[in-house]
């Protein structure tokens, strides 16, 4: 049995160690220490502004490694479409960006058939300061200002910039699961 | 007049790296404490976990700042303002 003044002392423990790690980080003892992106991530959660966070799904709660994004744009060509994002974050995060899909079909300029996406902070102007809501912020950007003098689509990028009005068009068939560019 | 006999004394000391009182920009842990590391054993805050200023005047932990410096091939930057990394003396 515990006597009084060892169970005191042993909470006085816990609180420090608890105490410890929310200033530093680390957890010593019998916790499985978590890597370092899971902790960035962590704190990437924590920041979303609601508008993310409320359509954010993390695929894995273990890990914190893999997400879905629910992204229904509240202005332009495709607004109020939902356009699904998977994220996944690599082990280097946030020395290295995570890598986003697409996974619903759209046709936009920056945005290739395979869903690969064209946005200069997931690529060559990736920084370690940036975070989840940075990213979020970008690909919601995507939709109210499409880049065609960066195309990664140069087809959607050319009717884009010479036929607008086929762009909507073309772009609000494929809203409704039609996807011909006609 | 009675002399105290001093028996037992715990003294606490408080430190802070000078001028900074903000999160590393790259972990987002508080730059009095340790970036978190996946490998590296027990690590305690103080001279084991140093942080380094750039000329731009931006203060990382130097594991953060030299894990994103071995990235960048060419130029190197700044995390924070993606002016060319210096160290500052």
């Amino acid at each position: 049995m515990i006597g009084f003044k060892q169970k005191k002392k042993l909470e006085q423990e816990q609180k420090t160690q608890q105490a410890t790690a929310s200033v530093t980080g680390i957890v010593s003892g019998g916790e499985v220490r978590k890597k370092g992106y899971e902790i960035r991530v962590q704190k990437d959660l924590d920041e979303l502004e609601p508008k993310w966070s409320d359509n954010l799904k993390t695929e894995n709660v273990d890990l914190l490694n893999h997400f879905t994004l629910t992204l229904s744009p509240d202005e332009g060509i495709w607004k109020n479409h939902a356009h699904v994002f998977d994220i996944s974050v690599p082990d280097e995060y946030p020395i290295k960006p995570p890598k986003v899909l697409c996974k619903t079909k759209v046709y936009h300029p920056n945005i290739d058939q395979e869903g690969h996406i064209c946005l200069n902070i997931l690529r060559e102007d990736w920084k370690p300061v940036l975070n989840l809501n940075a990213i979020f912020t970008g690909l919601h950007f995507l939709f109210l200002e499409p880049n065609p003098s960066d195309p990664l689509d140069t087809e959607a990028a050319n009717v884009y910039e010479k036929d607008y009005d086929k762009f909507k068009r073309i772009a609000n068939n494929y809203m409704r699961g039609n996807y011909s560019k006609y | 007049m009675a002399k105290a006999k001093i028996v037992k004394a715990r003294l606490v000391a408080n430190w802070t790296w000078n001028g900074v009182n903000e999160v590393c920009g790259i972990c987002h842990v508080h730059l009095d404490g340790c970036p978190p590391e996946a490998t590296a054993k027990f690590q305690t805050p103080g001279d084991d976990c140093p942080v380094v200023w750039g000329e731009c005047k931006h203060a990382f932990h130097l594991t953060c700042i030299t894990k994103w410096l071995g990235t960048q091939s060419d130029s190197q930057s700044c995390p924070m303002c993606r002016r060319r990394w210096e160290y500052s003396g």
